[in-house]
């Protein structure tokens, strides 16, 4: 019992983690119609910020992990500003390019200031514990679960009952109507970019204390959150979590059980089978906008 | 007329372009004439040999900024080798020179592709290739010409001197990595009195390559593995891994250093207190910091060297006490070999009084350092191409700090493994 416990847990903080890095992909997608290929490189700088604020400046943890978000809502934005909005007549194809490079100049930057080694980031929570039907839980996790819960839910609100929300399901349903409505499109694009970047600096600094952050940490958790943005449905905001989730306890529950030295291959071969059973993910439909 | 014409002219542009390829293999690479040509020696008037041109070395590896497993030890511990022979005289009456191509230690296309441009430029000899998965990417390149590639890295059954991987100019500064986990699984039996015992290891050629060598080693002991795992090189989080080590009385890791960090935080976060050895990539992960204050109260490490606990060898004390001088930072142990390679290359050239690549990589056989070494232990290539056979049982501490607990002396490898 204790083991399962410990999967369960482990999978449902993996999954919540992925969870925010999908609906940060969800919400740039939703807003200009394109994948971004840095946002794990994003997850990536958002934690080694906190992590130069923390070690470098001495700030304290929390402080740290909220002046990062605010910092990386800037780089979002610097990202729109020079990915996406002198190429955003072109193709979607050059725009997916362009944020390629991005993310290649970014991790190049990375490399020069912080240097290729691994880094630990602190937590408010480290070496703290609870024990759950005799599994030793570390309470990042169950941080991880509350605060992914909390931030998700609020942005559900966000998207369903604000102003904001609206445009931005005004935006990515129909661009160019939305522009003949009046909406301020190129501001909204501006504040989804920066949005994201701030989920994705979320995801980072809950998931690096975990383990440890290094170049490639946050390209990880990009793949998974693409896997689950394809098995929810791309567009299907509860279909992305769910399909984060799946991702989470395949990927722990099932890989720890059965296939341990493949387990991180079980999520893949679960997108594989849903896009050959249901190719628009199991809660997307066929008309969204790619 | 105009359509035969620009036929013709096709026709004639057809042909210049056969002739020219047919005769470019003949000018183009020299490499051949070039060894044969570099570094003819002549006498001087004190009888010592000199050459005509100064011994040049191939560096291949990244540094620090290059990418995630850049790390500026082995340039660090060559460059202080080059130092300090230059100001013996160099070699051959003059100073050796080196020049460095950046070769990924996880991309075997990047490790090809620098191991070729450097044999391009013909060098007495090559030194780098920090892991087993670029010497066996590269090593079937290693044919193409004789220059000598000494890898600073451990030996593996899969490119060891008469394997199906190795090769006559294919040499490694490092332990026979077979025998550094035998050792590993021997202290935890016999000096830990452990049973049960987990492996855990990346799934790449290394990590695999010492679970075989470990489960080897078991059986010889009349026991088996409690658990086998594996997790990728760059894993994050090892909680399945981990939890398979419940119940174990030890736990033997063989893999890089990031899995091997978390699974030591992991240990402490599922409350699993046994003691875990590792090898090389242990050094790597308490340098990083990443392995929290309590994790490492049990950490083992077999190693060929302890830089950290220099004290059991007056030849790594005061290789350590230079090296810091010089880079004002502790010793890594890739540094020392990187050193050792240098070394050998020096004196293989003394030996054959020639930098001719193919002369020096036969020498190199020869070569029989005693004293000065990075490492502390004598360099004496053996039947496998092996330099080194002297190896330590350290205990580290999340500091850094270390104690060397037991010394071993190997045999020499035999051709084959």
């Amino acid at each position: 019992m204790d083991k399962f416990m410990a999967l369960l847990v482990s999978g449902l903080a993996f999954g919540a983690i992925v969870a925010l890095v999908a609906v940060g992909f969800l919400v740039v997608q939703k807003a200009s119609g394109v994948i971004n290929f840095a946002h794990g490189d994003l997850v990536t700088l958002g934690t080694f910020v906190s992590i130069w604020m923390i070690g470098d400046l001495g700030m304290p943890i929390l402080l740290a992990y909220l002046l990062a978000m605010v910092v990386m809502f800037g780089v979002g934005v610097a990202v729109e500003r020079v990915a996406y909005a002198p190429l955003s007549t072109r193709e979607p194809l050059t725009v997916v390019i362009a944020t390629l490079a991005a993310s290649i100049a970014i991790q190049g930057g990375l490399a020069v200031w912080q240097g290729a080694d691994a880094k630990p980031l602190p937590s408010p929570v480290s070496g703290r514990y609870v024990n759950i039907f005799g599994a030793q839980v570390t309470e990042q996790r169950i941080l991880v679960i509350v605060v992914s819960a909390v931030v998700i839910g609020a942005l559900m609100l966000v998207f369903q009952r604000t102003s904001f929300g609206r445009q931005l399901r005004a935006l990515a349903s129909d661009a160019e109507t939305a522009r003949l409505f009046g909406l301020r499109t190129r501001r909204l694009t501006m504040i989804a970019f920066g949005l994201s970047a701030v989920l994705a600096c979320l995801a980072g600094v809950l998931a690096a204390p975990m383990s440890n952050a290094n170049l490639t940490f946050g390209f990880k958790l990009m793949i998974s959150g693409f896997a689950a943005t394809v098995i929810g449905g791309f567009g299907s905001f509860g279909g992305v979590i769910v399909g984060a989730l799946a991702i989470g306890i395949v990927q722990q529950l099932v890989g720890g059980y059965f296939l341990i030295n493949y387990s991180e291959a079980l999520p893949f071969i679960v997108m594989f089978m849903v896009i050959v059973l249901k190719p628009e993910g199991l809660f997307g439909t066929t008309a969204e906008r790619l | 007329m105009i359509r035969s014409s620009k036929r013709s002219s096709k026709l004639w542009s057809v042909i210049a372009v056969s002739c020219l390829v047919a005769v470019a293999p003949g000018c183009s690479s020299d490499s051949d004439d070039g060894a044969k040509s570099s570094g003819n020696k002549s006498e001087n008037s004190s009888g010592e040999f000199e050459l005509d041109k100064p011994v040049n070395i191939a560096l291949l590896w990244e540094i620090e900024g290059e990418s995630t497993y850049g790390t500026n030890a082995y340039n660090q511990g060559a460059e202080l080798a080059i130092e300090e022979l230059n100001a013996k005289g160099g070699v051959g009456g003059h100073d050796i020179e080196s020049f460095r191509i950046a070769a990924s230690p996880v991309d075997p296309q990047d490790s090809v592709a620098a191991l070729v441009e450097a044999q391009g430029k013909n060098p007495t000899a090559m030194i780098g290739m920090a892991s087993p998965t670029q010497i066996a990417a590269a090593g079937g390149n290693l044919e193409r010409s004789p220059i000598p590639l000494i890898a600073t890295s451990v030996s593996s059954p899969d490119y060891v001197f008469g394997s199906d991987g190795g090769h006559d100019n294919l040499w490694t500064s490092g332990v026979y990595d077979p025998r550094l986990a035998s050792e590993a699984v021997k202290f935890l039996v016999e000096d830990l009195d452990a049973e049960k015992i987990g492996l855990m290891a990346t799934n790449e050629p290394y990590g695999k390559g010492g679970v075989e060598s470990a489960k080897e080693e078991l059986e010889k002991l009349d026991l088996e593995p409690f658990a086998s795992v594996e997790s990728a090189p760059d894993a994050t989080d090892l909680t399945k891994q981990v939890l398979e080590m419940k119940g174990a009385d030890a736990a033997f890791h063989w893999g890089y250093p990031g899995p091997l960090s978390v699974q030591l935080n992991q240990f402490v976060d599922n409350a699993i207190d046994i003691p875990t050895i590792a090898s090389t990539s242990g050094l790597t992960a308490i340098k990083t910091g990443t392995v929290k204050a309590g994790a490492a109260k049990k950490f083992h490490l077999s190693l060929a060297c302890s830089p950290g606990d220099p004290s059991y060898s007056s030849n790594l004390e005061d290789f350590v006490e230079r090296y810091e001088e010089k880079w004002g930072e502790s010793v890594d142990l890739v540094g020392a070999w990187a050193y050792d390679a240098v070394l050998t290359v020096a004196a293989a050239v003394e030996i054959a009084e020639s930098a001719d690549p193919a002369d020096v990589n036969e020498a190199i056989s020869k070569v029989n350092v005693e004293d000065g070494s990075g490492c502390g232990g004598p360099v004496k290539p053996d039947g496998g191409h092996v330099f080194t056979h002297e190896l330590v049982i350290t205990k580290v501490e999340a500091d850094g700090a270390a104690e060397v607990l037991k010394t071993v002396d190997t045999e020499p490898v035999p051709e084959g493994g």
